[in-house]
């Protein structure tokens, strides 16, 4: 074939020698993190409520939700009617929920904020803390990761290795048809086309030969949403495609107004994504390898504003979910009383990645220095 | 001492003086759009590069719409918003509306860049498209399109006028929640993009004070359908003294404008953004300082400024060149030089454009499309490879069908093959192509993957 051909000779060239030893890559069993982006900042009071808080009524008069509708978890919190499955996982300790999450100094821009979460740096143009992460513990993976939807600010550095792809099998089919350059140059821009023609060949072929793409599951023309992405997800991870991390997203939490009915959709097309996510990775002996972890960019204001929606705010809540997760809970009560009309930052998120590079990634070289939580 | 200045005449004054070298006329016309460039191709040794400069600055000033702007179903829209009807009707109403008329402002501002010669004007309002960036979900049709108007008249004229015309426009107030900010539910969306995005940039030059106080100046505002602008409602307008940026009193928009545009970080703001428009390096501290004050004093005239910057040795500095990369539109555009696409039928080209990830009236989110390397990932690449390959050859089978442009593929295929077009398209010549299929000898040059480099 053409493509392999070219893949011989692109062994020759340096640029993709990055083939050094990982200690993720030699275990004999893969482990997986799957990220769930919140676009827009979720509004964490809505999503897992301090149901015995009367503040929690007086700052939502439009938006609360009924106390016989919150589905309760303990005495004091609940989650939102819409959020069943994750109830599930609850009672069944594969589910921590991680409280008032965000960092110092908080930023209510959704890029800047963004940027911070995932580049764990305040730096403006600061690599992503995954890419950091791989390129300190030396990865020889297939690609580190593939992001289906969403930023991908997370694995981006000088040589990064992660592909984007909406549609696996359309992404197979179309990218045969790639020309592939005959010339190479030194410029940055020249290089970053060229290193991702390369690894989109590189991929694509292993899939080609590797995978039965035939047997994934149609996806409706036009948009991916995200129990699509979480499909496409969890047929990789089925068929052992050397990728350990999976980048997924879904929109629309940026709610300003007409927060009750939006917000509503929007948890529940998490719920349900997620109720055939953790039914495939069951039934295919997966779940005890895989730790999902949900974020968003901020929380929202306490008091909602006079358009039925919540301004930008500050902590938020965040999910882990998986087998080998400690459910429980994380932190405390959201306090709605002090900090301007905010829910302070009572854990930084970095405690929440330090404990994912500890206890999942178990690396040798540590770049996040916060002292890890104890959901893992 | 003598010697030393020598050495700068040597090295300086034929920058300004000699006539441009078919690298400098490239250089210049590629990241401005090719305007002009049947004209440039011929006669680009006839000017200097301040010469040039000035000349396509010029073939940018304002040109109308060539072609025939969208008639909206006024009746139709009066009954969306009135009271009288049921919501459930005005509902429907709406819904329908947008259906048809989304489609038919996208089909044509396609068509518009299609058939105009100002793509240094469609440049530029794709530019400020990306600035002011809206989603028609939120928004009446209409005012979009109005909009675009706006991003049309002031695109290289005076930042001034086009942020207190785009701010009268509904546009923004709809997509960002502003119309149903008032003075007792308070809603800070517009407030905080305004500062953050359309003028001073994200950090320490504003507080959460100054977005909580502009909000309050910017609201009780709604729309008028009938001058397709804001109004001001004074019983839903806060008019509590406030201070912002210094100054305390009753602040309504205009006076909110005013402050914003007194502050030093915007003209800084806006001046960096225009420059890495251009500019594949960023400016030195003292560079955009310089343009930050050039364009404050020229009155926020976008002209000056973006010329100062086309003048600039950043700009024509060797290793500047060539290295930013194609925006879908750019693509589009920059295809022109070598075969003109027809716009009486546009072939689908909406759709490739958004797999392409530049779909026009949509663009991601508030903060437009970030472009630069952003354009470029495992999945675009490919779609832009589809967009010019595929749509490429719809337009070869589409003019073979139409007499009326018997000449329109042959003249394609020349150029395609003439050195001189190659080199304005690819930054180097090709080997001949031998192909004897007509849209195959003019995707070599439109395919070469140089072709995504402007």
């Amino acid at each position: 074939m053409q493509r392999r051909g070219f893949l011989k000779l692109l062994s020759a060239i340096p640029l993709l020698g990055t083939a050094k030893a990982f200690s993720l890559g030699h275990n004999p069993k893969r482990k997986y993190l799957v990220l769930i982006e919140l676009k827009g900042g979720n509004d964490g009071l809505n999503t897992v409520i301090p149901y015995n808080d009367n503040l929690y009524y007086e700052n939502r008069p439009t938006l609360q939700i009924p106390l016989n509708q919150v589905l309760k978890i303990n005495s004091e919190l609940g989650l939102n009617p819409a959020l069943d499955h994750l109830q599930k996982l609850y009672k069944d300790n594969d589910l921590s929920i991680i409280q008032n999450v965000g960092y110092n100094n908080p930023n209510k821009s959704h890029f800047t904020s963004l940027d911070i979460w995932e580049t764990a740096s305040e730096i403006k143009g600061a690599n992503g803390w995954l890419y950091e992460l791989f390129k300190h513990n030396q990865s020889d993976h297939l690609i580190d990761a593939m992001v289906f939807s969403g930023s991908t600010r997370l694995f981006e550095g000088e040589n990064p290795n992660f592909l984007k792809v909406k549609n696996i099998r359309q992404f197979v089919k179309q990218s045969s048809k790639l020309k592939t350059p005959d010339y190479l140059s030194s410029d940055p821009a020249q290089v970053h086309l060229l290193n991702s023609i390369n690894k989109i060949h590189k991929v694509a072929s292993r899939l080609e030969d590797e995978v039965d793409l035939s047997e994934m599951q149609s996806i409706k023309k036009g948009k991916i949403n995200l129990s699509d992405q979480l499909m496409q997800t969890s047929f990789l991870m089925k068929n052992n495609v050397d990728i350990p991390i999976f980048k997924v997203a879904i929109k629309g939490f940026d709610t300003h107004s007409n927060q009750k009915n939006d917000h509503k959709s929007k948890l529940t097309e998490l719920n349900d994504a997620l109720v055939k996510f953790t039914q495939e990775l069951k039934s295919n002996n997966l779940w005890d390898d895989t730790l999902i972890m949900t974020y968003s960019e901020f929380g929202r204001r306490i008091l909602e504003n006079g358009s039925h929606g919540t301004d930008h705010g500050e902590a938020s809540c965040m999910f882990c979910m998986g087998g080998k997760v400690k459910g429980g809970i994380y932190g405390k009560l959201p306090d709605l009383l002090n900090n301007n009309g905010n829910v302070a930052s009572k854990i930084d998120f970095k405690e929440v990645y330090a404990t994912l590079q500890n206890e999942w990634f178990k690396v040798d070289k540590k770049i996040i220095k916060n002292t890890p939580l104890n959901f893992l | 001492m003598k010697i030393f200045i020598s050495y700068i005449f040597i090295f300086f004054i034929p920058t300004f003086t000699h006539a441009l070298v078919i690298e400098d006329a490239r250089h210049l016309w590629s990241r401005t759009g090719f305007s002009n460039s049947e004209f440039i191709l011929n006669d680009y040794s006839n000017y200097s590069r301040n010469e040039a400069v000035a000349l396509m600055l010029d073939s940018g000033s304002y040109t109308e719409p060539v072609t025939t702007l969208l008639a909206f179903d006024d009746d139709l829209y009066f009954q969306a918003k009135n009271k009288n009807i049921p919501f459930k009707d005005r509902r429907e109403i709406k819904r329908s509306l947008k259906k048809s008329d989304r489609k038919k402002m996208i089909e044509w501002w396609h068509r518009e860049i299609l058939s105009s010669d100002n793509a240094l004007q469609e440049k530029m309002v794709v530019f400020w498209h990306s600035h002011f960036a809206a989603q028609p979900g939120k928004v009446l049709i209409p005012y979009m399109v109005e909009q675009n108007q706006i991003f049309r008249k002031n695109a290289l004229g005076s930042f001034k006028d086009l942020l207190y015309e785009v701010m009268h426009n509904p546009t923004i107030h709809q997509f960002l929640d502003n119309t149903k900010n008032t003075a007792k539910k308070p809603n800070e969306n517009l407030a905080r993009e305004l500062l953050e995005l359309y003028t001073m940039g994200e950090g320490d030059h504003y507080s959460e004070d100054d977005i909580k106080n502009l909000a309050k100046a910017l609201s009780g505002i709604s729309d008028d359908y009938n001058t397709k602008k804001t109004k001001v409602n004074y019983k839903r307008k806060d008019n509590s003294f406030i201070t912002l940026f210094g100054y305390t009193g009753t602040i309504g928009m205009d006076k909110a404008i005013e402050l914003i545009l007194d502050h030093p970080n915007t003209s800084k703001f806006i001046a960096l953004k225009l420059w890495r428009e251009f500019v594949s390096s960023d400016p030195s501290s003292d560079k955009l300082n310089q343009l930050s004050r050039l364009f404050h004093k020229s009155n926020y005239d976008i002209k000056v400024l973006v010329s100062e910057i086309l003048n600039s040795t950043e700009f024509w500095n060797e290793k500047n060149r060539n290295n930013m990369i194609k925006s879908p539109f750019d693509l589009i555009v920059s295809s022109k030089i070598i075969i003109d696409f027809p716009s009486s039928d546009l072939l689908n080209l909406p759709a490739k454009m958004q797999k392409s990830g530049q779909k026009l009236f949509e663009p991601p989110d508030v903060n437009g499309w970030l472009g630069g390397r952003r354009w470029i990932n495992s999945d675009l690449i490919i779609a832009r490879q589809i967009l010019l390959g595929q749509y490429l050859k719809k337009v070869v089978k589409f003019y073979k069908k139409v007499e009326s442009n018997p000449n329109a593929l042959e003249k394609a295929v020349d150029r395609a093959e003439s050195e001189k077009y190659q080199y304005f398209s690819i930054g180097s010549s090709i080997k001949n192509n031998l192909n004897k299929r007509l849209d195959k000898r003019i995707k070599a040059v439109l395919l070469d993957h140089r072709f995504n480099f402007k």
